[in-house]
């Protein structure tokens, strides 16, 4: 058995050190710079909260496994929420076998949070935690698609998978292009003809932050943030530059901020959206913007996390819905807050999750 | 079960409130007197009723219907739905779906009486109702009782199949007033899955829930340039010239798709069997195939067999098949229930399986379909199976269509939320005929 204890700032290099043993692939730039991050994530958030610390498994004197734990806040219908939403879960190769994990889990919720979220998880993982009581809300696991360049897309998902010989590929390309301009001219993909009166401007943490209110109305379970945390996650998420540069977005008519969308622009690819938020009766002039501006960029498809409550205009934009690897995974002694997420009551993007975060490097 | 209406749903009293008493006991009509049950909302209704044959046609029709302002309120009287009803319930429905496929008004009452009075789960209490106003049958909601199970614990269930109303009575409170009569039985769980956005509202409203996960349905493209074309075609994206232009270049796409790796289905690489599926077969290994689900449907002998030859007769969608897959040691690894059609996109009754083996059951099935010319097959989505689905490339879609849930029992609604449900269309109402095909 592993003696399980809070993670200390003393125990980053170990930690690292660990890492780079369970994922030998991945590399940063040095072993500092990895260091200097997850102590930035983990000492250093806005949100730090010594009642909900990380976790490090010990054994022999050696780090045998961590799980990293970013405090976050939400409120439930008006109640505010202590949440611990796990980001980093590994134990050494050699000790699978073992307990360890199983105890760092069980560390990890036995905290004061009152909610524990984590939305990275593997399908062996969830297994584990579903074992020892959390729930894995299939609602915030699915992500929806939305082709705008269909052919090209097609031929990116082929490519990607080795599926054709490369050099058929390539020579599809100009075919593929013909098929895109044709169906840009069908009536669903007539973006740039829609919506003239509305206009864009650059989203900034100061708009964002006044108007959450308005987007969040009718969520029954909503993130909080300040001006200094929503500033430091919009800037950490602007640096995960794996997925393209982050493009952020207020929509409004005239005066009136209708919502507004994040996503990182991938010219040719999958542009992955971070987050889209609109007032009531908004979602679709907001989206439908969106689309139009990820097409303007060149982007093949466009793909976020479903939010529940926006099936019916995500279906009416011919958006696709799929299981793409990773679960969401809760756990909660209060049975409503269970409950409001897995009735998809809740406003979950992939900034309220560890999305954003770059422990895998950039 | 699909209606619309226009109503201030903020204002209406949630009727699914749990009770000290229990659920309410059904009093029978003495005689076929009506018995009054009126309703307590507070504004004026307008519904009529879809079949779930054409759920997306329901929904814009009812975004015609709520343009229009009610003109007054009325309250009608609801009881419970008698055999002698069934002509004036029959003539309400042709009123309603004037274009729906009976080839008479006999045949059509003669579909009602089997289903409402002959159903293998027939309970008394546990009716359908109609509404009367005037001496004249103005609504009517058809509703099937059915059995399940939670942990080993007997479930009573009702499931809404048919609800409509009057045309020229839509802006009364008689929807409402059906709806709570409906909600208010003795059922444990009551259930609807091709419900309107209209319904859900004002299922909400009353309390109810309408879980996203049993309403989302997955499709799977086969031969997938064929299935695009038929897609723009019925949307009439396409000129009708060029669509048929397109079709050999669509075969000669499909025929090049079917040599990628996901849609080798002519290659066949386990040692699992197919055979013909029959109801003593499946009676036998449904503890197999429902094992892990914590609600389960209950049938026996008489019901599975009745329910499969009553889904066997819908022919709009194409010819039953029914196939049962062994693995190597010939122990049942599931089967596959679906409509074949050459040329289209069929559809899925049920697929179950031990949970180790759905993905090849899936495998079998798509297989099959590709073989009888399938374009795409679409099937309701098992939450549990969402990542299987995802491996072998089903994209899931909210349809139109809504499953909706009530039960007062919250480790049955417990059960739904996490999707541990096993909820199939054979469990629902998608196999029923009441618009004629």
């Amino acid at each position: 058995m592993a003696t399980i204890r809070v993670f200390a700032e003393d125990d980053v290099p170990a930690v690292a050190a660990l890492f780079a043993r369970v994922y030998p692939e991945l590399r940063w730039s040095s072993q500092a710079a990895y260091e200097s991050y997850f102590r930035e994530m983990l000492f250093d958030n806005p949100w730090r909260d010594p009642e909900l610390p990380s976790w490090v498994a010990e054994q022999d004197g050696r780090i045998s496994g961590f799980y990293g734990v970013v405090p976050r806040r939400m409120i439930l219908r008006g109640r505010p929420l202590r949440v611990a939403m796990g980001c980093q879960f590994f134990v050494d190769p050699h000790q699978r076998h073992s307990l360890t994990a199983l105890q760092l889990a069980k560390a990890c919720i036995s905290g004061p949070q009152d909610l524990t979220l984590t939305d990275g998880a593997g399908d062996e993982s969830r297994r584990m935690w579903i074992g020892v009581g959390w729930t894995a809300p299939l609602l915030y696991s699915l992500h929806w698609t939305r082709p705008l360049r269909p052919a090209r897309y097609v031929l990116s998902l082929l490519d990607g998978r080795a599926t054709l010989p490369p050099a058929l590929t390539f020579a599809a390309r100009p075919l593929a292009a013909l098929a895109d301009a044709l169906a840009a001219r069908l009536r669903p993909n007539r973006f740039l003809r829609e919506q003239t009166e509305l206009t864009e401007h650059a989203l900034d943490p100061a708009t964002m932050l006044a108007h959450l209110p308005d987007v969040l109305r009718g969520s029954a379970l909503q993130p909080v943030y300040d001006a200094h945390s929503l500033a430091w996650l919009l800037d950490q998420t602007a640096r995960k530059t794996r997925h393209g540069r982050l493009r952020a977005r207020a929509v409004r008519d005239g005066e009136r901020l209708l919502g507004w969308y994040l996503y990182h622009v991938q010219a040719g690819g999958v542009s992955e959206v971070v987050q889209i938020a609109a007032r009531d009766g908004s979602f679709d002039r907001v989206f439908l913007r969106f689309l139009a501006d990820a097409w303007r960029h060149g982007a093949a498809a466009v793909r976020g996390r479903l939010e529940p409550r926006y099936v019916q205009e995500l279906r009416q934009r011919h958006c696709w819905f799929r299981w793409d690897g990773p679960w969401t995974l809760v756990h909660s002694r209060h049975a409503d807050v269970v409950a409001a997420i897995q009735q998809g009551d809740a406003f979950l993007s992939r900034l309220e999750g560890e999305w954003w975060l770059r422990f895998m490097g950039g | 079960m699909s209606f619309y209406l226009d109503i201030d749903l903020r204002r209406v009293t949630p009727c699914f409130q749990p009770s000290a008493s229990g659920p309410r006991r059904l009093q029978q009509p003495p005689s076929g007197r009506p018995r009054d049950r009126p309703g307590s909302v507070v504004h004026p209704t307008r519904i009529s009723a879809t079949n779930s044959v054409d759920v997306d046609r329901s929904l814009r029709r009812s975004d015609n219907a709520i343009r229009r302002r009610p003109r007054g309120t009325s309250m009608a009287t609801i009881r419970v739905l008698a055999e002698e009803d069934v002509p004036a319930a029959a003539a309400l429905l042709a009123r309603v779906y004037p274009e729906h496929r009976w080839s008479s008004q006999a045949a059509c009452e003669s579909y009602i009486r089997e289903m409402l009075f002959d159903n293998p789960w027939r309970d008394p209490e546990v009716p359908s109702w109609v509404a009367e106003e005037d001496g004249r049958i103005s609504g009517f909601y058809a509703v099937m009782p059915r059995r399940m199970r939670l942990r080993g614990r007997a479930v009573r269930v009702a499931v809404g199949c048919q609800f409509m109303v009057d045309p020229l009575k839509r802006n009364s409170l008689t929807a409402l007033q059906m709806a709570k009569a409906f909600v208010s039985g003795p059922q444990d769980l009551t259930l609807a899955d091709a419900a309107s956005d209209w319904a859900r509202r004002m299922w909400i409203a009353l309390g109810g829930t309408a879980p996203l996960h049993y309403s989302l349905h997955w499709t799977r493209p086969l031969r997938p340039a064929r299935y695009a074309l038929s897609l723009l075609e019925r949307r009439a994206a396409l000129p009708r010239p060029l669509a048929l232009a397109a079709r050999p270049a669509g075969a000669l796409a499909d025929a090049l798709v079917s040599r990628l790796r996901p849609n080798r289905f002519h290659e066949n690489n386990d040692d699992f069997s197919e055979e013909a599926l029959d109801a003593a077969t499946m009676l036998a290994d449904l503890p197999a195939v429902l094992d892990g689900s914590i609600l389960q449907p209950m049938y026996d002998a008489r019901s599975l067999a009745w329910l499969l030859d009553q889904t066997a007769r819908k022919t709009f969608y194409g010819t039953l098949r029914a196939q049962v897959v062994r693995d190597g040691k010939r122990q049942i690894a599931g089967w596959y229930l679906y409509y074949v059609r050459a040329g289209a996109l069929n559809e899925v009754i049920q697929i179950a399986a031990r949970r180790d083996a759905y993905d090849r059951v899936l495998r079998r099935l798509l297989a099959d379909a590709w073989r009888h010319g399938a374009t795409a097959v679409r099937g309701r989505v098992d939450p549990r199976f969402a990542r299987e689905l995802s491996d072998q490339h089903c994209w899931c879609r909210w349809d139109g269509a809504w499953t909706l849930a009530y039960s007062r029992d919250p480790a049955i609604m417990a059960a739904i939320h996490q999707g541990d449900a096993f909820l199939s269309r054979l469990e629902g109402e998608w196999w029923l005929r009441f618009m004629g095909a």
